[in-house]
This record gives structure tokens, C-alpha cells and sequence, in this order.
């Protein structure tokens, strides 16, 4: 029953503000596809234009090659779980999950044993003459992802699912949600501006900046290898060094023919502390700060204890030698110059839409 | 609540706003005061306070044909017309809704919305005088269907007033999600946004009831022998006599509104208990 | 639509000349000064009082809340045409207002006081209020407590408080209840009909006489329609300028 979907250079503006620009997406068959991306910068547009509930002004959306850019909202088959919900809560358990199928005619008793065996998938059996109002949040997601379920749409939108509920639960949802889209391979599109949920959750991840499709790739991908300054700096912390910085060469990075405007990708996870006396020809540092981040500690260094140039930050797992650095230390800089990564800056064509 | 600010924010000076508010309170309530002890006297004459106490006015109101008529007919138009303001003024919050959904046509929605809100603020006696002309060309102007158009008129904007704003907390994800499931425009309609909206729908009819219950200028423009309602009569012989048979029969219209309101009001006090309660 | 015909009867039956007598009669004319008159005072009164008493609802507690609010909504649900009559009573010669008096030994002889243009303030007042009230009520309900809290914490007396934090936040809720009284009180009929009487006439009752007594209907269509006019176009520039309409919704 998966489908897959293509969004084919789609551009929307709402009262001459452009929103979207050109955005292409194609969400394989049964994958898992989150759009992440500061807010305003369209994924809930993207979203809605899959849903149908915003027509684009030019490019086409397809569901397993067919355009259903004339389907209205209602006759997509589009599963969405909103944000809030949108559980009706004039309506039981029972009757939120039952509305899709009574709007498809679907027979009494045939309904009633879909409800049934939903709110079981979701683990929720026996709820079904509950009040909306007298679930928990964790419960009222469970509802909600089962109506979005219950009619096997083709295609299942999240939008934000799991920015209501706690950490703890958010992170114990994130893994529940994907065993049940892998159980029923449902292609599904989600919006997060959590990148942590992104990683965790997706087969691909696609990073969007002012209305436009900066990459799209697997969340190792779009990790580790960026193609923008933009994707490495919003996905989790990036050190960026011209590769004309001396301090490329003295961490041994080999680089190719790029020009000298194209940056050095470090991951803080990448860079290693040791002492200088056992490292002589590494670049030497200072320690100017040490967060401690429970599992992880975050330092600070730079060569110049007083510089006012921005430090590189490294993370290093929380262990007794780790901990044994003061501030002010003197310290050298180590890393493997396999995990560098190289941002040419001509994939940074920004949008038309970014503001000068 | 905010009282608890307000209180510690005014400090001493609460002494004075209050008792000054009971003072407006009771100014607010004197001629209810007034009203329903005279319309309890005994003597053939207006007099306060009234010599004795009966309900003799009342019986005599009840048993004067010219009254209970009035009382009938009133009751007829105010029904009708609040039958047909609720619906019009239900169609057109819930229309507004829809059109303010299209970013292309919110704008127009604004210009509606004021449209809507407009007859609400026209001079009564213009509007009774324009109606009259068009149901004068019309002809027939002694129905009773002039009186209940335009009543129905003048109840529309409290309609649709309450009823956009019980549709405004609706959130409008409820309807995307409602379409997202595949249900069409009349089912979203019918089973998500009427249902959510009922207490709205059946307090504007209440405010509707009451306001088309005693009103006089419409009725009174369009008044025959065969149309009288209860204001206009009241309206009528107080301009004429003096007597405590008028003082009952306002007390009857006020207790026909209180009661309607305060009906309304416990009934979906209780439908609210029952259900839990949506915020 | 009946604006419409109105338009055109007025024309129809007057033509140009017609509505320009119509308009400079010293009767109208009278009457129109009456009522703004009229209309200005009572909008200010209200605004006074109506802000008062909106202090009142938020300020008061325990069972003084409860008749405050109770008076404001039995007054509200109750029938203008009755609390007008109960004025009526209170004002009429020997009624409650003359007793008193004399009670008091302020006058011997009755005061007439009904049928007099004094008398329809009182009555004005009485029903405008609560149109004035609840507006402001909403602003003031809107008002975040914690605002308060801050002004208090920072040392403000209750005055300062009051003109800098509250006054500017409740503006928006008294001007759009001030035009709405105003804008009624313009069109208002029974209260003056019965207060007022047929020597006193305003322009709502000036137009029910020409309609009901006089039977000249071209005039009291061409009335009408400078009032409707009149009405309609402070409604909308209020609303452009203070977005009344939202004010009032809300309450």
C-alpha cells in the first residue's frame, strides 16, 4: 500500500509573499521523510501543499506519478496529525478514530473492528468511550495517530507530532511512532524543527531554508556531509575553517581543488585534546571553557588565551581523562583527517528569497 | 481571575469604586423596583407604594382578550422570527468561517463581517420606515410577516456575533483535520463545527428570542388590529392611560425574558456538566 | 433593501427641493439639536459611569460581585421598553420621585417632571449603560493581572498605576462602547417617546409623528434617511479608526 510522492518545483505565495520556491522532493515508497528547518522557513507550507490544503502557483504534486494537484484536501487520502491534535472533542475515542471511515461509508461492524485493532496498534484498546478531554497528552497522540491511520491513507503528515508532549515522552514517541510506520510501511512525511528527532527518526532528512530545499539526504548525510554552510551550522555544532587557515594543513586535512573561500567542516565530536609535551608538532591551544553536559563535556579552545576570534569548540565524552583539564590549560589539538569535510561554497547559491 | 490585581492595584481607593459601583448597581434596578410593586397594588390606580397587595391585575390581564391576544401574537413573531435569524445568522458565521479559510478572500470576509454587524446599529426607525415601503410595494402590510422580517433582521447580528465567536475558538485545525479525513463539506460542517458551536447557536437564539420579544418600533410601524403585540399594546395604552394593568403586563415581558434567559442558561449549565465541559 | 426604497421614496416624493424644506424645517431642526445634544451628553455621562462601574466589577467580591453583576445583566435582558415605563412611574405627576420629595419636604407641588427633556437624561442614561459597560469590561478582563503585580513592584502608587497601566488599556474598550451609545442614543425612539413626550420631539420620534400623525411619508423617509446616513457613516469611520466592531463582538 506505500506510495511514493513528488513534489515537482513547487512555488506558493500567499498575498505576493513568496512562501515556497521551486521546491522538488521525492519521498521514496514507504520512507520516512522529515522536513527541518528554522520556523517560517516553509516546512509546514511543504506539508500543506501535500495535504492539499495550499494549491501551489506553478509545479505539480504527484502521488505514485499521478498529479493530484486538482484532489481537494478531502479526496487526497492524506493522514495528518496535527500539532495540537485536532481531536474533536465533542466525540468519544471511539467516534474521533470511526469519523474517517463513516466519511467512506464504511459498514458498521466493519468500522468498529478497524477502531478496535488501531487502538490496539497505538495501545490504547478499551479506550473507546473515553472523552477526548480526560486522556493525557501522550494518550490524545495515540488517538490522534490512529485516526490518521485508520483509513490506510496514502500517504501519513506529521506536523510537529511530538512538540506537545515532555522530553521523556517525546523521546519514547519518537521510537514508538517509527517501529509503527516501519510495521506498516507507510510513506510518511513529518515537519520538526527538532533536529534531534529528525536524526533519529528518518530515512531522509530534508533541510529547508526561506522557502526553499537546501538538501536532502540521509540523516548521516546531511550530518556529515553538508553541502551547505547553512545545513552544517543548523545541524548540531560546527567548527568552519577556511582551507586556507594554516591550522587545515597542521591538523593534516588533504583537500582538493576547491578555491580558497571553501570551508573545513570539524564536528566538535571529531577534535581531540592531548597534552602538548606529547604532541609537539600539533597546533597548540588554550583551554578557555568547559561546560559540563552530563555525558559529554564541550571546551572551548583557541590559541590565543585572550583572542577575541571565535573558539573551536570540543566535545569529549565525560570520562576521568577528560576531566582532568582546567581552563588555561595548554593543550594540543588532534583530529582524523578522515571525518573532515569540505563545503564547497558554490553549492551556497542562496535563495532567491534570502533577504540581502 | 484578575480581581485579586485589581484589588491590591487600587488599594485604598476601592473604597471608593465600590461603593460607588453598588450605588450605579441600584440605579440599574430602580425601575424594576419600581415596577413590580405597583403592578401588585390593590386600587384601581398607579400608586407607590401600592395600597395592598393583590394580584388583581394580573387576573384582569390574563382575562382582557385585547392582552392575552397581544401575549399570543407575540409569542408567534418572536418564535418566527428567531427561527429565521438563527438559521440566516448561523449560515453566515459559519459561511464567514469558510471564506476567511481562503487567503484570497479574507479580505472580503472583514468587509462582511462589518455588513453583517451593520443592522444592529441602524436606527431603529429608519429601518422600520424603509421596511415599510418595501412591503408597502409589496402589499399585505397587515401580516405579520413584515414584523417578523425585520425583527429577524435586527436578531441577526446577535446571532452571528455569537456564534462567529463560539466558531473562533474552534480551532482551525479541527476543520483541516476534519477534511484531511476525508469527510466533504457538509459533513465537516454538520458534525464538526455545528456540534462544537451548539451552545453558541442556542445562546444567540435565546438573545434572538428576547430581543424580538419586546420589540416595539417594528411591531409598532407595522401595527394592525389583527398584529398587536404585547409591547406595542403596552407601548399603546401607556401613552394613553394610566393603569397598573400596564405595570403587569411589563412585569410579564420582563419575566418572559428572564425566563427564557435563565432556561437557556441552566440548561446548558447542565448539558456542560454532563459532557465534561469543551473550553 | 429597504435603505433603497427609502432612498427612493424620499426622493420620489420630495424631489431635491422637497428635501432640502424637509431638512430646514425648525421643528427638524430643533429636534436635531435635541438630539445631539442629547446623544453627546449621555455618551459622556456613560463613559463616566460605565468605566466606574466597570472598575467596580473587577475591584468588587463576594456577594457585591454578584449584585453588581446582576443588576448589569437583569437590566441588560430586561425589555428597554419596561425599564423605560418604571421611569415613567418614577417621573409621572404624584409618582415616586414627587412623593419623595415632598416626603423630604423639597417641594410641595408636583415637580411635572416627565415629558420634559430633563427627564429623558435619566432614563438614557439607564438603558445606554450597560452598552458601555461591557466593553469596557472585556478591555479591563484582557488586562494581564501580572501587569499590575510589576506596576506594584516597582513602587507605583495606585493612581500612577491606574493612569499609566490601566486608563491606556481600557481606551480602546470606552471609545468603542462611547460611540456605540452615542450612535444609538442618535436613533433611539421609545425612551424619548415616553420621556420626552410629543413636545419634546427627537429625531426618531420626529419621524414616527410625520409617519404616524402626519402621514407625510416623504418627509419622514427623507428624516430617516439623513439619520441612517448620519449613523452609518460615524459607525464606519469608527471602525476604520478604532476597529469598534471588534470591541463590541468581543463583549
Amino acid at each position: 500500500m506505500s506510495i511514493k510522492g513528488d513534489l515537482q518545483d513547487v512555488c506558493v505565495s500567499l498575498g505576493g509573499t513568496p512562501i515556497l520556491h521551486d521546491v522538488s522532493l521525492e519521498i521514496p515508497a514507504g520512507s520516512f521523510l522529515t522536513l527541518l528547518g528554522p520556523s517560517g522557513s516553509g516546512k509546514t507550507t511543504t506539508l500543506n501543499v501535500l495535504a492539499g490544503f495550499v494549491s501551489p502557483q506553478s509545479g505539480h504534486v504527484l502521488f505514485d506519478g499521478e498529479p493530484v494537484d486538482k484532489l481537494p484536501p478531502e479526496r487526497r487520502s492524506t493522514g495528518i496529525v496535527f500539532q495540537d491534535y485536532a481531536l474533536f472533542p465533542h466525540l468519544t475515542v471511539e467516534q474521533n478514530v470511526e469519523f474517517p471511515l463513516k466519511a467512506r461509508r464504511v459498514p458498521r461492524a466493519e468500522r468498529l473492528e478497524r477502531v478496535n485493532r488501531m487502538l490496539e496498534l497505538v495501545q490504547l484498546p478499551g479506550t473507546n468511550g473515553k472523552r477526548i478531554t480526560t486522556l493525557s497528552g501522550g494518550q490524545r497522540q495515540r488517538v490522534a495517530v490512529a485516526r490518521a491511520l485508520v483509513f490506510e491513507p496514502r500517504l501519513l503528515l506529521l506536523d510537529e507530532p511530538l512538540a506537545a508532549l515532555d522530553k521523556h515522552l517525546r523521546e519514547s514517541m519518537q521510537v514508538e511512532l517509527r517501529g509503527l510506520q516501519e510495521q506498516l510501511g507507510i510513506t510518511t512525511v513529518a515537519v520538526t524543527h527538532d533536529q534531534a528527532e529528525a536524526l533519529v527518526m528518518s530515512d531522509l532528512v530534508a533541510i529547508m531554508r526561506a522557502g526553499a530545499v537546501e538538501q536532502v539526504g540521509t540523516p548521516k548525510e546531511v550530518y556529515k556531509r553538508p553541502r551547505t554552510r547553512f545545513v552544517a551550522t543548523f545541524l548540531g555544532e560546527a567548527n568552519l575553517l577556511r582551507v586556507d587557515d594554516p591550522l587545515v594543513a597542521a591538523l593534516g586535512i588533504g583537500w582538493t581543488a576547491q578555491g580558497g573561500d571553501a570551508e573545513v567542516l570539524l564536528r566538535p565530536e571529531d577534535l581531540r585534546l592531548e597534552r602538548p609535551e606529547d604532541a609537539p608538532d600539533r597546533p597548540a591551544f588554550y583551554v578557555r571553557r568547559i561546560e559540563f553536559h552530563g555525558a559529554r563535556l564541550r571546551i572551548s579552545v583557541n590559541p590565543d588565551i585572550r583572542s577575541s576570534t571565535e573558539d573551536l569548540t570540543v566535545s569529549l565524552e565525560a570520562c576521568t581523562d577528560a576531566e582532568a583539564w582546567q581552563v588555561g590549560d595548554r593543550v594540543a589539538l588532534a583530529c582524523d583527517p578522515r571525518a573532515a569535510h569540505v563545503i564547497d561554497p558554490e553549492n551556497a547559491a542562496p535563495p532567491a528569497m534570502v533577504s540581502a | 481571575m484578575a480581581t485579586h490585581g485589581f484589588r491590591q492595584a487600587f488599594g485604598w481607593s476601592r473604597w471608593v469604586i465600590v461603593p460607588l459601583g453598588i450605588v450605579l448597581a441600584l440605579f440599574l434596578l430602580l425601575p424594576i423596583v419600581i415596577i413590580v410593586p405597583t403592578s401588585l397594588t390593590a386600587s384601581s390606580f398607579v400608586e407607590f407604594p401600592p395600597s395592598g397587595i393583590s394580584g388583581r391585575w394580573y387576573s384582569e390581564f390574563f382575562s382582557d382578550p385585547v392582552w392575552t391576544d397581544a401575549l399570543r401574537t407575540s409569542v408567534t413573531i418572536a418564535l418566527e422570527a428567531t427561527l429565521l435569524a438563527t438559521l440566516v445568522g448561523t449560515a453566515a458565521a459559519l459561511g464567514l468561517r469558510h471564506l476567511s479559510a481562503r487567503p484570497q478572500a479574507a479580505r472580503y470576509a472583514r468587509s462582511l463581517r462589518t455588513l453583517f454587524i451593520l443592522p444592529a446599529i441602524i436606527p431603529l426607525v429608519g429601518y422600520a420606515l424603509g421596511l415599510y415601503n418595501v412591503f408597502g410595494f409589496v402589499g399585505g402590510s397587515t401580516s405579520t410577516t413584515p414584523i417578523v422580517v425585520g425583527q429577524a433582521a435586527l436578531a441577526f447580528p446577535l446571532v452571528f456575533v455569537t456564534v462567529a465567536a463560539g466558531l473562533a475558538r474552534v480551532p482551525p485545525n479541527l476543520t483541516k483535520a476534519a477534511f484531511s479525513l476525508g469527510a466533504s463539506w457538509p459533513k465537516v460542517v454538520w458534525r464538526v463545527e455545528l456540534p462544537l458551536v451548539v451552545r453558541n447557536i442556542v445562546a444567540g437564539a435565546v438573545f434572538a428570542l428576547a430581543l424580538a420579544f419586546d420589540e416595539v418600533v417594528i411591531a409598532f410601524f407595522f401595527n394592525s388590529p389583527t398584529n398587536t403585540t404585547l409591547p406595542v399594546e403596552l407601548f399603546v395604552t401607556a401613552r394613553e392611560s394610566v393603569t397598573p394593568i400596564i405595570a403587569a403586563a411589563a412585569v410579564i415581558v420582563m419575566l418572559v425574558a428572564l425566563g427564557t434567559v435563565g432556561l437557556a442558561w441552566s440548561v446548558l449549565t447542565l448539558k456542560s456538566r454532563l459532557e465534561g465541559g469543551y473550553r | 433593501m429597504p435603505l433603497v426604497t427609502l432612498a427612493t421614496r424620499a426622493i420620489h416624493d420630495k424631489g431635491a427641493s422637497g428635501i432640502g424644506h424637509t431638512l430646514t424645517d425648525p421643528l427638524f431642526e430643533q429636534a436635531v439639536t435635541r438630539t445631539l445634544v442629547l446623544a453627546l451628553t449621555v455618551a459622556v455621562i456613560c463613559l463616566l459611569l460605565g468605566t466606574l462601574y466597570a472598575l467596580a466589577l473587577v475591584t468588587a467580591k463576594g456577594p457585591v460581585k454578584a449584585l453588581l453583576w446582576g443588576a448589569l445583566l437583569v437590566s441588560f435582558w430586561i425589555s428597554l421598553l419596561v425599564r423605560t415605563y418604571g421611569w415613567v412611574l418614577l417621573l409621572q405627576p404624584n409618582g415616586v420621585l414627587d412623593k419623595t420629595l415632598r416626603g423630604l419636604g423639597v417641594i410641595h407641588d408636583s415637580l411635572n417632571a416627565l415629558q420634559t427633556t430633563p427627564a429623558m437624561y435619566p432614563g438614557m442614561v439607564h438603558i445606554m449603560l450597560p452598552y458601555m459597560v461591557l466593553p469596557i469590561y472585556t478591555s479591563l478582563a484582557a488586562l494581564d493581572p501580572s501587569q499590575l503585580r510589576a506596576a506594584r513592584s516597582m513602587g507605583a502608587p495606585p493612581l500612577l498605576t491606574f493612569r499609566k497601566v490601566i486608563l491606556p488599556q481600557l481606551r480602546p474598550g470606552a471609545i468603542a462602547g462611547a460611540i456605540l451609545v452615542f450612535v444609538l442614543s442618535l436613533g433611539f425612539f421609545v425612551t424619548p417617546a415616553f420621556l420626552g413626550g410629543p413636545s419634546k420631539l427627537t429625531v426618531g420620534t420626529i419621524i414616527e409623528r410625520e409617519f404616524n400623525s402626519v402621514y407625510d411619508f416623504g418627509a419622514a423617509s427623507v428624516m430617516s434617511l439623513a439619520l441612517v446616513f448620519v449613523v452609518l457613516a460615524i459607525y464606519l469611520v469608527a471602525d476604520r479608526l478604532f476597529r469598534v466592531g471588534e470591541h463590541w463582538t468581543a463583549g
